[in-house]
């Protein structure tokens, strides 16, 4: 356990040190991952799906602020489908409109939350992040989280529709729009996700801010219960096919990625616990103290003592 | 010498001008109302778009409902609904707005006001030096004379 508080306090020292580069970095991959992913998916303009150009976009990225990045992934999905077809890509630019309109015009605080849900499900971990988000931002990620899940599933439809869309002799290019749109508004999984996520998140945040012993595992323990239960309840119910196996192995990453958080950002001795009493003028005061768990590293300091009959030699010399 | 005092205090000052402070002294300059105010029209704009849109959308979804049989009564009848549902989005929006603006201009005003608790600080230790340092180059001029 030493060992490893020893290890956590130099990991501390190491992002106090080099906290810019850091950040730099994992904005820089986050953008180039962002930006991969949507041309990876819908990629239909070659010029700017080039990896070279995608990563030149990313660097510049790095040096703006975050919602940059966001706001750059929002033009390249654009872009991408203006090859693709224009009616298509009207009705994405009304749905990020939409979604800017009534959310983040007013509250960008986690735009990020909108680039990292798409890439999560990428990476067949989407699971992970709505345990992890109720342990480390405010309830109000809830709707980025939602719009996060609406982006995904919104690139998932213009992958079904992107080969058939408007080549149907039958369908009138108002019928074509009507399906891909219904398609997109129409998807009982998406829903699904949007409130098993929602209601993670809000259950996870409430717990851990509670003032019992070991909330933030009580949190980790419920959050974990109600995401496998929910979606598999849920799949059940509404009649949706759920990846069991990428939910298990969801669940089991958000267990882990939570315990490592817990033990970086909430690592208290329970066992030490303070309760004090006291008053002024106008309150009474009933304080809980929990103390923090650390460890305070070793200062080593070599100094070199040289000979004393070199320094004579030297002197006579 | 190195006040250190006075260098933690200009650096903790620096750091709230460099990043955070930008927007604070921004939004603090201006009166609450006038930030509100200026907030809600701007959202106001967006969320107008944003109610176009989503009534072209669900014109696109529903124009065999919306096409058959219409009349200038049932065109009249529609504008009503969009019209009332846009006023109540805005009524909604505009409650939304006001009181997430309301606590950051808050929240910015009392930061601000920190901020300028220790300009005042900074000023008090730069007097206090002064005055300490031309009261001991009194002293030397006056011990020079008796000399």
């Amino acid at each position: 356990m030493r060992t490893l508080l020893e290890v956590r306090e130099r990991l501390r020292q190491l992002y106090g040190n080099y906290s810019l580069f850091i950040n730099k970095a994992i904005q820089l991959i986050l953008a180039f991952a962002a930006f991969y992913g949507i041309s990876n998916t819908i990629g239909y303009f070659s010029i700017i799906s080039n990896p070279v150009i995608l990563a030149g976009m990313s660097l510049i990225c790095m040096l703006l602020p975050v919602n940059i990045t966001v706001f750059v992934a929002g033009i390249l999905m654009i872009a991408n489908l203006y090859k693709l077809s224009l009616v298509i890509m009207g009705v994405t630019a009304a749905f990020l409109v939409i979604m800017y309109a009534f959310y983040l015009s007013v509250s960008p605080r986690y735009a990020v939350v909108l680039l990292l849900v798409p890439i999560l499900f990428g990476l067949k971990i989407p699971y992970a992040l709505p345990l992890v988000l109720g342990l480390s931002c405010t309830p109000l990620v809830v709707f980025a989280s939602a719009c996060g899940v609406f982006v995904y599933y919104l690139i998932g439809a213009i992958v079904t529709y992107a080969g058939t869309f408007g080549k149907n002799p039958d369908e009138s290019m108002l019928e074509s729009v009507k399906n891909f749109v219904l398609a997109v508004i129409k998807n009982k999984e998406m829903y699904i996700t949007i409130i098993i996520f929602s209601v993670v998140i809000i259950l996870v945040y409430a717990i851990r801010r509670l003032s019992v012993d070991y909330a933030w595992l009580i949190a980790i323990g419920v959050g974990l219960v109600i995401n496998f239960a929910g979606f598999a309840i849920g799949g059940a119910v509404m009649n949706v096919d759920i990846n069991y196996g990428m939910l298990i192995l969801g669940s089991a990453l958000s267990l882990i990625i939570a315990v490592i958080l817990n033990f970086f950002v909430f690592m208290v001795d329970y066992s030490r616990t303070k309760r004090v009493q006291y008053e002024d003028d106008e309150y009474y005061y009933y304080v809980k103290a929990v103390p923090k768990v650390s460890v305070s590293m070793e200062d080593k300091q070599v100094k070199k003592f040289r000979h004393w009959k070199e320094d004579q030699r030297g002197e006579e010399e | 010498m190195l006040n250190e005092d006075r260098i933690r205090l200009m650096t903790d000052m620096a750091v709230f001008e460099s990043e955070e402070g930008k927007e604070k002294l921004k939004i603090a300059g201006y009166f609450k109302m006038d930030y509100i105010g200026f907030k809600m029209l701007s959202n106001f704009i967006w969320v107008v778009i944003g109610y176009c849109l989503l009534l072209m959308l669900y014109g696109i979804v529903n124009f065999n409902e919306l096409l058959d049989g219409l009349t200038v009564d049932k065109l009249i009848h529609l504008g009503k609904v969009a019209a009332i549902l846009l006023l109540i989005l805005v009524v909604v929006y505009g409650i939304i707005i006001a009181v997430v603006f309301s606590i950051k201009h808050k929240r910015a005003v009392n930061d601000v006001r920190e901020y300028y608790a220790k300009l005042r600080r900074l000023d008090r230790m730069y007097r206090q030096e002064n005055k300490d340092m031309s009261l001991s180059r009194t002293l030397v001029d006056w011990e020079d004379t008796e000399r």
